[in-house]
């Protein structure tokens, strides 16, 4: 029992970082029609952001802050010198978000060498659930996720911005008929997905080891999360995460991570099959 | 012939084709033997091409044929296969393994990923990247396969049949022998290119919908196109394990496919030839840089790759190309 | 309010406009009426800045609009109601209304009360998604949408397109009373010659790009002999 529980709050830990990763393609796809393959990296950059400010020996609280904003000033500059040049040409954009992905990675190895670094969690007491103990840093993680996961649906549903991002959305030309500008929603929505996977980066930083690959690990679950959930609805990936995260932690932790991830391929793979657009459906066209 | 040569295409294929068959009388032995594993990466870059610049199929994984092709290349020469296959170690049926397995893969993922319409069709592109980095992990797990290490001492690529033995092994005949085998493959693949079966690839590729409404079947177009890019990329991976000598879990997986889709990118998707050339030239600017810039080769080529994609779509070679040919069927 | 002068533009290479000379003044109404396939759709994504302008210019209330985005373009002062309406069919009657109030006005502008004042189906409907509303009253939210931004110059579409022949006279009405009342420019692109000339105090004829002939509507009304010639009924 105390097993099952153990595995039970990993496996949502895990999908709740899943989640961060995966809205924020999400986000910036349904707005732009823009594949961000870079968004991995965006990741990474939010551990190293953390890495390098306690390595100067500033507080953990001040790189958690500063994580999403750095990350999501990348995700500006993304944007503004190569998004927006070549966002009409589909395949175009998936490939230059790659090339930024390649760049950014071989920037951190020339800064940070390939090896692996380490942060410290801010506090790493244990807590006590139903008789086993738990670390409260994790739980700390999954608060941290489901808060800013909440935020995100109530940006986007409940106030005047998300409606008019909503309506960009659904149909460009007309939203920018009404004199809504898509430029600036373009910037804004690629900023706050870029600064989701920093902050997801950051928080998870200090319980894995930081290396210059960690970025892949993330975004191959984010995008078969967005592929099994479907890209039209916020939804989407919340509910791809819940079912590729869960599978592969739980396959992971009684068999073997390899086994886990073929499991979630296989999954996948005949998820596509079954709902070509995703369980939740693509949205438009 | 000379039909042929009024034709500005051919022509500047033929010459290219006339250069390098040229090259060993300007090299040394070593040189030689280098560009031969290039020709083979040029190889495995038409099979990318082929999809791509024409079929607008993008894939993030396709060293994962390359790699299949490699591994069933050696296993059989090896002498690994199981139960009475083991006595048969011929590169002929080496060869026929790595088409058959790679396309044998690509076709079955194909008929499950061809009917996903998520993220406007790009999840073949992703999905195949997830595909390479398990497959990678999992050649790393398996022991029977030589784990992490990989195989080790594959002979070389043996003609002889019948107990007789030719080994491509000497520099030139190796060189000779895979130029010429990545001849066949692009009269093969070049003729499909410029076939009638071509103008439906790109029509797929330029608006799927469109192709359909016309009533051609484009989900059979790109799984069969995918079926021989796939099998294509696994010859390629079979003459790569008789030249090296060795195959290991990276060629399988996540660098050598980022690898190829910068060489074709960089030369240029559009035309089998710069393709197969992007392979080359970038290997060769590898060879003379890549030690000495590090890392950072890596990252100045990303930078190169990216700046292509805003600037150039067609490739640096293809911009080229498409000028000297006055751009006939490179679009 | 509006000059045009040798405005040229069409899609990828093909010319559609091949130089339009236009003048509106303020507070009038003007109809395009042509054959399909003329270039008055593409008239009005040019004025509006979905396409690119090739060649000449376009003035409005003073300034140069041609090369602006169309959301530069709305904030001037211009409203499109496009054809087929495309109205955000997931979205609620409000938030439409909204959304065109927040165009020109910013996240924190209201939806004016009078546009539920013309329109008082909208208010009705007003939690109602989009999507169920009958063709009229989409076309209303479209038009009130449109108007929500406190546009000064209105461009319409072929707005009497689906319509049943009675709802096609209220709309008609609501236009002419919004006209009369806030001072409204109109330019109406229609099929229905009946609406058009009820509507629009001057005519103009589009034909292969340009415009080959204008009237008044009291005229039109007099001697059809015009309309027969350029439309062909």
């Amino acid at each position: 029992m105390d097993q099952a529980l153990l595995l039970l709050l990993d496996a949502a830990n895990y999908v709740l970082v899943i989640v961060l990763v995966a809205m924020g393609l999400v986000i910036v796809f349904g707005l732009m029609r823009v594949i961000n393959m870079a968004h991995g990296e965006l990741f990474l950059l939010g551990a190293y952001t953390l890495v390098m400010l306690q390595q100067a020996g500033v507080s953990y609280w001040v790189g958690l802050v500063a994580a999403p904003l750095l990350v999501g000033g990348v995700g500006l500059l993304m944007e503004e010198l190569v998004i927006r040049h070549i966002y009409h040409r589909f395949l175009d954009t998936i490939l230059a978000t790659w090339g930024l992905s390649i760049i950014i990675k071989q920037g951190v190895i020339l800064l940070f060498g390939p090896g692996a670094q380490s942060t410290t969690a801010p506090f790493t007491a244990q807590l006590d659930l139903l008789g086993s103990s738990y670390p409260a840093y994790r739980l700390f993680i999954m608060g941290v996720a489901l808060f800013v996961v909440a935020g995100t649906f109530y940006l986007f549903f409940r106030t005047r911005f998300g409606l008019a991002a909503r309506a960009v959305i659904a149909n460009r030309d007309t939203a920018a008929c009404l004199g809504l500008s898509t430029r600036a929603f373009d910037r804004a929505t690629f900023a706050y997905g870029a600064a989701l996977a920093g902050l997801a980066g950051a928080v998870m930083a200090p319980i894995m080891s930081v290396d210059p690959q960690m970025g892949l690990g993330f975004l191959i679950p984010a995008f078969l999360s967005i592929l099994v959930g479907g890209a039209g609805h916020l939804g989407g990936p919340v509910l791809g995460a819940g079912l590729i995260g869960a599978t592969d932690s739980v396959t992971a932790s009684l068999w073997s991570p390899v086994l886990a991830q073929v499991v979630v391929f296989t999954m996948a793979v005949i998820a596509i099959r079954i709902f070509p657009t995703g369980i939740l459906g693509g949205g438009r066209k | 012939m000379k039909a042929l040569l009024k034709d500005r295409r051919s022509a500047v294929d033929l010459a290219v084709w006339g250069g390098l068959a040229a090259l060993p009388l300007f090299m040394g032995a070593w040189q030689v033997g280098q560009i031969a594993q290039y020709l083979t990466y040029g190889i495995f870059a038409m099979s990318l091409a082929l999809i791509w610049g024409q079929c607008g199929l993008l894939s993030f994984g396709h060293a994962v044929f390359f790699g299949l092709g490699a591994y069933a290349m050696s296993l059989t020469t090896l002498g690994m296969l199981p139960g009475w296959l083991e006595s048969w170690t011929s590169s002929y049926l080496g060869v026929a393994l790595a088409l058959a397995v790679p396309a044998v893969v690509a076709n079955v993922l194909g008929r499950f990923l061809f009917y996903g319409r998520g993220l406007q069709g790009a999840q073949l592109a992703i999905v195949m990247l997830a595909v390479a980095v398990v497959a990678e992990r999992i050649m790393t797990r398996w022991g029977y396969a030589g784990g992490m290490n990989g195989l080790m001492s594959v002979p070389p690529v043996n003609l002889g049949a019948f107990g007789l033995v030719y080994e491509l092994y000497d520099p030139l005949p190796l060189f000779y022998g895979t130029l010429i085998a990545a001849l066949a493959v692009y009269i093969l693949l070049e003729a499909l290119v410029r076939s009638r079966r071509g103008v439906v690839l790109r029509a797929v590729g330029a608006d799927e919908a469109r192709t359909g409404f016309l009533g051609h079947d484009t989900r059979s177009v790109k799984l069969a196109v995918f079926t021989l890019s796939a099998a294509v990329a696994g010859f390629a991976g079979a003459l790569f394990a008789g030249q090296f000598g060795f195959v290991s879990p990276p060629l399988i997986g996540f660098s050598l496919s980022t690898e190829v889709l910068i060489w074709v990118a960089l030369g240029g998707r559009r035309a089998l030839i710069t393709a197969f050339l992007g392979a080359i030239v970038v290997r060769l600017a590898e060879n003379a840089l890549g030690d000495l810039l590090g890392p950072a080769w890596l990252l100045g080529l990303g930078l190169l790759f990216v700046l292509c994609m805003i600037f150039l779509p067609r490739g640096l070679l293809g911009e080229v190309y498409a000028r000297v040919t006055g751009g006939a069927g490179v679009r | 309010m509006l000059q045009v002068r040798g405005l040229e533009s069409g899609y990828g290479g093909s010319r559609v406009l091949r130089g339009i000379d236009l003048e509106v003044a303020e507070g009038e109404s003007v109809a395009l009426l042509g054959r399909n396939g003329m270039g008055k759709t593409t008239l009005l994504k040019t004025l509006m800045g979905l396409l690119p302008a090739a060649r000449g210019e376009i003035r409005f209330a003073g300034q140069r609009l041609d090369g602006r985005r169309p959301e530069q373009v709305a904030r001037a002062g211009m409203a499109f109601v496009p054809q087929g309406r495309e109205i955000f069919a997931e979205l609620s009657v409000e938030e439409n209304l909204l959304l065109g109030a927040m165009g020109r006005g910013g996240l924190g502008a209201a939806v004016p009360e009078a546009i539920y004042g013309r329109f008082p189906i909208l208010k009705e409907r007003r939690q109602q998604r989009g999507g169920t509303l009958s063709g009229g009253q989409q076309q209303q939210l479209a038009i009130g949408r449109a108007l929500a931004g406190k546009p000064r110059l209105l461009l319409l579409d072929e707005p009497s397109e689906g319509l049943q022949p009675s709802i096609v006279l209220e709309v008609a009405a609501a236009l002419k009373r919004e006209a009369a009342e806030q001072g409204l420019t109109l330019i109406t692109v229609e099929q229905n010659v009946d609406l058009a000339l009820r509507v629009a105090t001057r005519c103009l004829f589009i034909e292969n790009g340009g415009i080959v002939a204008e009237a008044s509507s009291e005229a039109l009304r007099r001697d059809p002999a015009v309309l027969h010639k350029h439309l062909a009924i």
